[in-house]
């Protein structure tokens, strides 16, 4: 393999050490030369030595030259002291060793400078000890700052991994097995509602915060990941102080010693009550998105089974059925764009009315009435049944005919009885019947379909789908009574309906 | 079924859905069964219950949103059968009577009729 030879010469892979930068303050040149000379001397390490004189060019040296490894220093200067030089360079530079070399240094100044942070001293009558100071001080150094940075990294990746766990509001803990001890974190105690890890010192303390019935799972959990040695991945409910309900999910790993014998567990813990919660909303969801369709399918049966059974001939079915389905599809987009929360009685009346109002041909009006969806529904059929014969042979096949559609709301003590027409009532057929009755409420909402104009009305000799629908199902549904008289100058319906949360005044 | 027995029959409707309630009573009528009801409501079934005059009742599992747990558990006090018909599969049953016979919806005229032949009291 050919070698690589980088742009200022040097043989990569084999690089000469990079040289040792020296900080050395001495105010004498010979004395700097002779410590070059024996820095020279030292065979494995190559030196760069940067001279200072005076007490600002050490400092400045200090505070912003550099980098060093080495500080040499004489003891005693014209405007400075080495002590002084010590303390600076312990302050800026505390991983850079620190040697006094120095003509004279007493036994008392010796000691005072190692308790100060001097890394050694060097006699300058016994230069050649240099040569071993300064070695020692530079393996010292770099195993020094080598510990230093390993802690620095451990430290820092430790952060790390508490900014992880705390952004993912991941708990942490640890258990022993021998002892049973744990060791949980704050969010760890969090997840079980306590505010202390403290509250919970032993797995036997952890067990009291778990749902009774979950406890037995728990414990089978961690003991078979203990015995397996495969990962522990288990959610279960919690019962915090104020006793609601939580779910908690951990995970983890056994730990086992050099023989392999488990000595504990250690692992993460995470809330994830929302995410139980927004489970159980999506399943009550799919079972209530079940429901309705199977309820409008059976809904769409029952429309076939009565338009069949109603049409005058089979030719007539498709066109009857289809329009049918079309108003119930009608209304419940209405009720999606109201996310199923009921719609108002002018929203009703509109949605089948509204091309023939645009025409004039209509009149609607009355106050606001808010209906429960099923009523919405209900009356939604009822009027299209009414529009639908209006325009097939009533007021609106004439040029002149028209409709009139109001309502009111009337106090218990007006409830009308005018009108003449035949009433049935919500508890009819049976004679005997549940809920309210339009007498015994707190009032109740009248209606009246109005028809004028049209050609003279010929009473049905039958009734259809939709007499049937209005008499008996709205009767029904809506308890109320109803009136529905093909009179000669045109068809009038009356509803008389209790108001209720199903039918109430906005 | 050629044994389908519906003579001298009348049954109480409870649904709250009223063309789904018009059209049990076509199915019903045609075969010669008188009908009760509809009721609708939770409230309205129990008084029809009190009122009384049928041998078997057909019962929507929810009216306008209300779980009918109490007509069923009135029905069975007074020893009267009941058949559930449900949108709902089985798990939507009052715990208390989930061995009752259940009818899914939509249901065919035969499935009503077969069942209230089965379990009509004898």
């Amino acid at each position: 393999m050919g070698q690589v030879i980088d742009a200022a010469g040097n043989t990569a892979g084999q690089d000469p050490p990079a040289p040792c930068r020296v900080l050395l303050l001495e105010d004498s040149g010979m004395d700097a030369d002779l410590v070059r000379e024996h820095l020279r001397m030292i065979d494995d390490h190559a030196f760069d030595v940067h001279r200072v004189e005076t007490r600002q060019a050490f400092i400045d040296a200090v505070t912003d030259g550099g980098p060093f490894d080495l500080i040499l220093s004489d003891f005693d200067l014209p405007d400075f002291d080495g002590m002084s030089a010590l303390a600076i360079a312990r302050d800026r530079l505390p991983r850079v060793p620190f040697i006094f070399v120095s003509g004279m240094l007493g036994e008392e100044n010796a000691i005072e400078a190692l308790k100060k942070g001097a890394t050694d001293y060097v006699v300058k009558l016994r230069m050649e000890r240099l040569q071993v100071v300064v070695r020692r001080a530079l393996i010292e150094a770099r195993d020094r700052n080598e510990l230093a940075d390993k802690r620095a990294a451990l430290a820092e990746s430790e952060a790390r991994l508490r900014f992880a766990l705390e952004a993912g509001r991941l708990g942490s803990w640890e258990l022993t097995l021998a002892t049973n001890r744990l060791r949980v974190s704050s969010i760890c105690a969090a997840n079980l509602g306590l505010a202390d890890p403290a509250d919970i010192p032993t797995y036997e303390r952890l067990l009291e915060h778990v749902h009774p019935d979950d406890r037995e799972h728990q414990k089978t959990m961690v003991r078979q990941a203990v015995s397996s040695g495969s990962p522990l991945d288990m959610e279960y409910r919690t019962v915090w102080p104020d006793g609601s309900i939580h779910w908690v999910q951990v995970r983890g790993r056994a730990v086992y010693d050099k023989d392999g014998a488990p000595i504990g567990m250690a692992g993460v813990s995470l809330n994830i009550t929302d995410r139980k919660k927004a489970e159980e909303r999506q399943l009550l969801l799919l079972e209530e998105l079940n429901h309705r369709v199977k309820n409008t399918l059976a809904m769409v049966q029952s429309i076939a089974k009565q338009t069949l059974r109603a049409a005058p001939s089979v030719e007539a079915f498709p066109d009857a059925f289809q329009s049918r389905l079309r108003a119930l599809a009608q209304a419940h987009d209405l009720l999606t764009r109201r996310h199923w929360q009921g719609a108002s009685l002018s929203e009703i009346a509109a949605l089948t009315l509204e091309p023939h109002v645009h025409a004039g041909r209509v009149k609607v009006g009355g106050p606001p009435v808010n209906l429960t969806t099923g009523v919405a529904v209900s009356l939604h059929l009822a009027f299209h049944e009414l529009a639908t014969n209006a325009a097939k042979y009533g007021a609106l096949t004439a040029e002149n005919g028209r409709v009139d559609l109001d309502w009111e709301i009337v106090k218990p003590e007006q409830t009308p009885v005018r009108d003449g027409v035949s009433q049935s009532s919500g508890q009819a057929g049976s004679g005997q019947g549940g809920g309210r009755s339009v007498r015994d409420g707190g009032g109740a909402l009248v209606l009246r379909w109005r028809e004028s104009g049209g050609p003279p009305v010929v009473p049905p000799t039958r009734r259809g789908f939709g007499s049937r629908l209005i008499e008996r199902g709205l009767a029904h549904e809506l308890e109320g009574d109803v009136a529905l008289a093909f009179e000669t100058a045109g068809v009038r319906c009356r509803l008389v309906i209790p108001l209720s949360s199903r039918v109430s005044p906005q | 079924m050629t044994d389908t027995d519906l003579s001298n029959l009348t049954v109480l409707i409870v649904e709250d859905e009223p063309l789904i309630a018009m059209s049990l009573e076509d199915a019903l009528i045609d075969q010669g069964v008188a009908c009760l009801g509809p009721a609708g409501s939770v409230s309205a079934a129990l008084d029809m219950i009190e009122a009384g005059g049928f041998d078997i009742a057909l019962l929507d599992v929810n009216l306008r949103g209300e779980r009918v747990d109490a007509v069923a558990d009135r029905l069975a006090g007074a020893g009267i059968p009941f058949i559930f018909t449900t949108g709902h599969g089985a798990e939507g049953l009052p715990d208390a009577h989930r061995t009752r016979p259940v009818i899914g919806k939509p249901f065919r005229d035969i499935d009503i009729t077969d069942a209230l032949a089965r379990h009509r009291p004898r």
